[in-house]
């Protein structure tokens, strides 16, 4: 099916999402939208999937118009998506989900046939080699397989035109190429692929097309063979240097020594299992690895967010593991959380008073019970100014600020007092450029005042750009260590497991289809003239 | 301030840039209209209800100016009794004292109002909701009144011991719920519901004591010595007193509190995003505890006011609490969780509760002074949604947020607990230890227990008879209480599942306290008027209610208003049912009323996003306030009228009621008895088993989801309530029928059974089944109770009767199991356009 999209807008009170987009799919095409996180991508999928209505423009498929008052219209017209954050019910079984809103049932009740869901799932995942238990529950099923059943969702929908938001970003690599071989069969069956990413190596391998956005504006096409620093151009609208500036590191004496550590998460399963590391002041470590590789368990345990079942963390020399968030961040430890909406800041706390967030009860800010609230307004004016927080005013609620600002907020409070450890994870995530720009340095900077930093990113640009030593996490424990500028697909095969030598060795042999991306590039490098931006 | 953005756009992830002071300024608009409208409407309703406004009706037609001014005179002196009571009567001014006495009058009755109502404000605040003010405000009353009874000291040490105790027991009492939410993960709004009720029993309980009952009357206390009695600011004409000034303080201590000190900066961040507070390294759990206690001590003071107030009388009574504690959560709302606004609103209610007493009063008007308690409700429904008024009165979007309170997602509190240190085996598996070493000593070792216990199978007049069963205590006792301490070590081991090591603790608890009690009695215990009892009449109404709830929290609405749904369903049908002549008219009007509160409460959680817990309270307020208006002024006076509902007739199933024990337990009922069963069973078939039930079950467990696949999220979350409305209605109606005897309706005849059924909810893990096995554990409680004290047990009934909820407290502390609700329990969902 032939997707076109007109002129199509969308308000969000005074911010444009999506200014007058032009867009077209042609019928078995992989085409890629790319932009950079907050630039309209999303958005303009969920006008495209019913869920948002638009301010102006048409959406015609096969060139029929078509208006779309929600999902169930979208749907029965052939659209199918898959949301970067899975519309699973994680209590209902694989069946259950794939049937949900078109229901087998028999008999007057509507009694649920379950069996003809069971087949039908079973027949589909064949046809499609996308295996699947169909009564495994949701929750105890990997993101990866989960993947799948989104998809499955939208294939017994029948779907034409299927939108995939995001949808790399929590697969390993080796499932990257999984999901790019599925693509690619549901491509030579006909249906159309809107791909939605921010990734520019990905584009390159899928894409038939490539459409880029910014800012809510539709700013050019291109063809797959575009070199990559065009393609990040168009994205950001300026040239970017994708390194971050940084003399070597001139690491000191370890100030957090993590020993022989084990975590379980909620569901008391062990996710971080044995793992030792150690860094030293003045270095900057990445703990590099696929979403839920124990990561997160990892970090709060650092925190005293969870209390770890064996092992040692010592900052300075003192074991902290199990003591109190507060004695730790006493300690000199600054964190800035992986989902700062959700940890980071007090939404309905007004700038300032997020800015104290963790020292509020520091003599600098309170004398007994009572707040010193000059001191706090004082603090707050001078945070704003060196970190350059884009606010109304520091009594503004902190909920208001963009993405990057709240970022910038977080790390502003956390950088203002003096640190021994530092500890980010995924510091980057969903905030502009400028802002990340300007989060890296400032990384950079702590690293040069002898501070120990620890990053955990699952991006791997992030991760090359800014370690000094790389860990790769895989299944809990720590298969592996780094050094600075080490090949993509080295990293990328062993945040899929693969130990250290062997990935050495497979990295060198063949390649995996984003890491082919790389050894194309690097061989017209010279050339740049070669792709094509229109 | 700023907690109070809305949660709709935040939802939604639109910016919500609206600057704060122009917002508070026209919040004030709505606040002033919700309230006149509220004054008129309650008005209105005394103009319909008087008996010569609806004699004029009848003759509307042939002298439509006869009931015009009727009305109008009806509507202006009511007006007029309201302000001359509460304010200024210029008939009754001669000396100052009646200048000024209706004004201090006000004041006084306002004082446990502000008191419990900065409880529930200060809860908000730190994201709790707070229900258990009723209980907090027992505790304080009773350990005020226990201090100034008891103890013999000089005056002004005297009362402030007296005052202290107060503050302190409900403190302890707030504290009781910080601490299962901090260290289990049970949400507030279950636990402080149940604590009301223990404290209400357990002050019972005391008030039997010897030491503490008056001589001569067996309803109350003796007398507070003066010594610990309030002092009167005006001397003893007025009735204001010190307390006044207490509350003022606390009111000017919790606003210091709130926006000045670390704790109020602790409890607010901890209110407003307790991810992010835990983060920053503060103890969310210390910090629920800490705002919990502080908050019961606030509302332990209410019960100071009222005990060492004069309030009754100098007394401590059973009914001293009346309904303080959910009173507050009206002035809370109204007064927008702030300090100064909870003293404002606190001041009002006082003035109307005042002035409606003279309204009761006055010639002409009589108007029961319950028509407060909807004034009051109403007031806060308009509050709670503001879009309402906004359309009402046509006035410009005025963007004034819902009232922000706790979000109340009950998922949410079970799981964002930091690991306990003391695994939950552990502390379950002692406990039971600890209760099976208990019982062994208690029963097990005692005198009585060497009796016989006697157990008939069989009612008079059955066609087989079983015969009875007879043996010595002692052996079953302590066979049965080496049972519960083997399930406890199970537990501890974990070599049996959590649910049936309560299990069998339970039931062998049962069986040996049930052997103990009926020792050494010659009639003995009869099973089957036990089991008879407590399905039927006890539990068909919770089990009803119960099923509602199951339904309602699977789509994801939390429907506190079960309460309501009972009550008004009940008057409905007595009232119906008396006018039309027809039982089955009343049964039909019975679930229309339940259908009514289910609409209320579905169009303002769902269309408004009002918080479903406040809008549930504030319905049973409502429902409470006008069943017993009219009662008062039409039922009871004129009960051959309105309250004559007539008889259904017990129906015995052929064959099967025959059956020896099964057939009198399950078979012998009313058509309700019939009906429940089908309800229970089609609901979980119609639940998990069909289309509709799957679609329901979406919506409540991830309803982004359910609406990414084209199922309309709240046009389900509409139906499924309203469906569940008329389930709860049918409950109501089996109040006054499910006995199979003529009943009338009486004064809050649901007393509490909305809120057991609620407890059924969760203690029979959102399943019908479930839900039925809790309702007749809790019926089969009750029957106990009254059948061990015609067994002449020694067991106070109190202590049995308090049992249920103590039973569904350590469940919902995870010590039978887990419980996990639907994910999005509570949770409005905003669609995105």
């Amino acid at each position: 099916m032939r997707l076109e999209l007109q002129q199509i807008t969308k308000r969000f009170g005074p911010l444009v999402a999506n200014d007058a987009i032009d867009l077209v799919v042609e019928e078995g095409e992989i085409h890629a939208l790319l932009g950079e996180n907050g630039a309209g991508k999303s958005t303009l999928m969920n006008v495209l999937y019913g869920l948002y209505q638009p301010d102006g423009g048409q959406i015609l498929l096969d060139g029929r118009p078509h208006t779309f008052a929600g999902p169930g219209d979208a749907l029965s017209a052939g659209i199918g998506m898959v949301h970067q954050h899975f519309m699973l019910v994680p209590v209902f079984t694989v069946a259950e989900n794939v049937m949900l809103g078109h229901e087998w049932t028999s008999g007057p009740l509507g009694r649920l046939d379950r069996k003809t869901a069971r087949t039908r799932v079973g027949e589909l995942s064949e046809r499609y080699g996308l295996d699947v238990d169909p009564d495994a529950l949701v929750s105890d099923l990997p993101v990866g397989v989960q993947q799948r059943v989104e998809i499955l969702k939208a294939l017994l929908g029948e779907a034409k035109v299927l939108i995939l938001d995001e949808p790399t970003a929590v697969l390993t690599p080796q499932e990257i190429d999984d999901l790019i071989r599925v693509m690619n069969e549901l491509r030579s069956a006909g249906t159309s692929i809107v791909f939605i990413t921010h990734k520019l190596r990905e584009v390159k391998a899928i894409a038939d097309r490539i459409t880029v956005i910014r800012r809510g504006k539709v700013v050019g096409s291109a063809e797959p063979s575009a070199s990559e620093a065009e393609l990040a151009a168009m994205m950001v609208g300026r040239d970017v240097s994708l390194v971050v500036d940084k003399a070597p590191a001139r690491p000191t004496a370890a100030l957090l020594e993590v020993r022989d550590l084990r975590v379980s998460d909620d569901r008391g399963q062990r996710t971080v299992d044995g793992v030792s590391f150690s860094v030293a002041g003045g270095e900057i470590v990445a703990l590099a690895g696929v979403q839920g590789n124990g990561q997160e368990e990892l970090v709060e345990a650092l925190l005293g967010l969870r209390i770890p079942s064996a092992g040692a963390i010592l900052i300075e020399g003192t074991d902290t593991a199990g003591d109190s968030v507060d004695d730790i961040l006493g300690r000199g430890v600054g964190f800035v959380p992986e989902d700062r909406q959700h940890d980071g800041i007090v939404g309905g706390f007004t700038v300032a008073e997020n800015l104290v967030l963790d020292v509020y009860h520091t003599p600098a800010y309170s004398r007994g019970l009572s707040l010193r609230l000059d001191r706090i307004a004082a603090n707050a004016r001078e945070r704003v100014e060196e970190f350059d927080i884009r606010t109304p005013s520091t009594e503004a609620p902190a909920a208001t600020l963009s993405g990057g600002n709240q970022q910038k907020l977080v790390v502003a409070r956390e950088m203002s007092r003096p640190l021994k450890v530092f500890v980010a994870s995924q510091p980057t995530r969903g905030v502009d450029v400028g802002a990340q720009e300007f989060i890296h340095r400032r990384i950079v900077t702590e690293r040069d005042s002898g501070t120990a930093v620890v990053i955990v990113s699952t991006e791997l640009d992030e991760v090359l750009g800014l370690a000094d030593r790389i860990l790769v996490m895989y299944r809990g424990k720590i298969i592996g260590e780094l050094p600075p500028g080490s090949s993509r697909d080295e990293v990328g095969l062993m945040m899929a497991g693969v130990p250290a030598e062997q990935a050495a060795a497979e990295a060198a042999e063949h390649h995996s289809a984003l890491g082919e991306q790389d050894a194309a590039t690097e061989a017209t490098a010279t050339d740049e003239s070669e792709g094509s931006v229109r | 301030m700023t907690t109070e953005l809305s949660a709709a756009p935040e939802a939604a992830g639109l910016p919500t840039a609206t600057p704060t002071g122009r917002r508070r300024n026209r919040s004030w608009v709505v606040t002033v209209l919700a309230i006149l409208l509220a004054l008129v409407i309650g008005n209105l309703m005394v103009v319909f209800s008087d008996q010569q406004v609806r004699t004029d009706l009848g003759y509307f037609f042939s002298s439509p100016g006869d009931f015009f001014n009727d009305a109008w005179y009806t509507f202006r002196d009511a007006f007029i009794a309201l302000f001359e009571g509460a304010v200024f009567d210029p008939n009754h001014a001669s000396t100052l004292s009646d200048v000024f006495g209706p004004v201090t009058n006000s004041i006084y009755a306002a004082t446990p109002l502000i008191l419990a109502g900065l409880s529930v404000a200060l809860a908000f605040r730190a994201g709790l909701f707070n229900i258990g003010g009723n209980g907090q405000v027992i505790a304080g009353a009773f350990a005020s009144g226990y201090v100034g009874l008891i103890v013999q000291l000089p005056p002004v040490l005297h009362l402030i011991l007296a005052i202290a105790a107060g503050l302190a027991a409900g403190a302890f009492w707030g504290f009781i719920a910080g601490f299962l939410k901090a260290r289990a993960g049970a949400h507030e709004v279950i636990t402080t519901i149940m604590l009301n009720y223990v404290a209400q029993f357990g002050l019972l309980y005391l008030l039997a004591r010897k030491s503490i009952v008056a001589p001569n009357n067996p309803q109350a206390s003796k007398p507070i010595h003066g010594t610990a009695r309030l002092p009167h600011l005006f001397g003893s004409g007025e009735r204001i007193d010190l307390g006044i000034l207490l509350a003022l303080g606390a009111a000017a201590l919790v606003a210091w509190l709130l926006s000045k000190s670390t704790i109020g900066f602790r409890l607010r961040a901890v209110g407003v995003n307790p991810a992010a507070a835990r983060t920053a390294g503060m103890s969310v759990g210390s910090v629920t505890m800490l705002a919990m206690a502080l908050a019961g001590g606030l509302a332990g003071l209410g019960g100071t006011a009222v005990a060492l107030g004069g309030g009754t009388s100098y007394v401590v009574t059973p009914n001293i609490a009346s309904n303080v504690g959910f009173d507050a959560i009206t002035v809370a709302l109204l007064g927008r969780s702030r300090p100064w606004g909870v003293v404002a609103a606190g001041l009002l209610f006082g003035a109307l509760r005042t002035g409606g007493a003279q309204m009761q009063a006055a010639s002409g008007v009589q108007a029961p002074v319950d028509i407060i308690t909807v004034v009051q409700a109403l007031i806060v429904i308009f509050i709670a949604a503001p879009k309402l008024i906004e359309g009402l009165f046509r006035l410009k979007r005025l963007g004034i947020p819902p009232v922000a309170t706790a979000t109340t997602n009950l998922a949410m509190a079970v799981g964002d607990i930091r690991a306990a240190r003391v695994p939950r085996n552990v502390t379950a598996g002692v406990t039971m230890v600890v209760v099976g070493l208990l019982s062994l000593w208690r029963f097990g070792l005692s005198g009585r227990a060497g009796h016989k216990s006697l157990f008939e199978f069989s009612l008079s007049g059955e066609k087989w008879h079983l015969g009875t069963l007879g043996f010595t205590a002692r052996p079953v006792v302590l066979l049965m209480s080496l049972l519960i301490v083997v399930a406890g070590l199970a537990r501890i081991s974990q070599r049996l599942a959590a649910r049936w090591c309560a299990t069998v603790a339970i039931l062998a608890l049962l069986i040996a306290f049930v052997s103990w009690g009926v020792a050494g009695n010659s009639n003995g215990m009869n099973v089957v008027s036990l089991l008879q009892g407590a399905l039927f009449p006890a539990a068909i109404p919770l089990i009803l209610g119960a099923l509602a709830g199951v339904m309602g929290e699977r789509s994801g609405v939390v429907n506190v208003a079960i309460e309501g749904q009972l009550l008004l369903g009940a008057f409905t049908t007595a009232v119906v049912a008396t006018l039309t002549g027809s039982i089955w008219f009343g049964a039909l009007g019975g679930m229309l009323a339940g259908l009514l509160i289910a609409a209320v409460l579905a169009a303002l959680a769902i269309k408004y996003y009002v918080d479903q817990v406040i809008i549930g309270v504030v319905l049973n307020v409502f429902a409470l306030g006008i069943t017993s208006f009219l009662f008062n002024k039409l039922l009871s006076p004129q009960s051959e009228t309105y309250n004559q509902p007539g008889n259904f007739d017990r129906f015995n199933i052929p064959g099967l009621s025959e059956i020896p024990i099964v057939g009198p337990v399950f078979f012998q009922g009313t058509i309700f008895l019939y009906l429940t069963y089908i309800l229970v069973i089609a609901v979980h078939f119609g639940l998990f088993h069909t289309r509709w039930g799957l679609r329901v079950r979406s919506v409540g467990e991830h309803p982004r989801a359910a609406d990414t696949v084209g199922i309309k999220v709240n046009r389900t979350r509409f139906r499924t309530v309203l469906i569940a409305g008329l389930i709860a209605g049918l409950g109501g109606v089996s109040l006054i029928w499910g006995a199979g005897s003529a009943v009338t309706f009486s004064l809050n005849m649901s007393s509490g059974k909305g809120f057991i059924a609620l407890a059924a909810v969760i203690f029979g893990r959102w399943r019908p089944f479930g839900a039925l096995l809790a309702a007749l554990l809790f019926g089969f409680a009750d029957q106990l109770q009254s059948l061990l004290s015609l067994a002449g047990a020694p067991v106070d009934s109190n202590l049995l009767l308090m049992l249920p909820y103590v039973v569904t407290l350590l469940a919902v502390a995870g010590f039978i199991g887990r419980v996990q609700p639907p994910a999005a329990d509570g949770q409005p969902y905003v669609s995105s356009s």
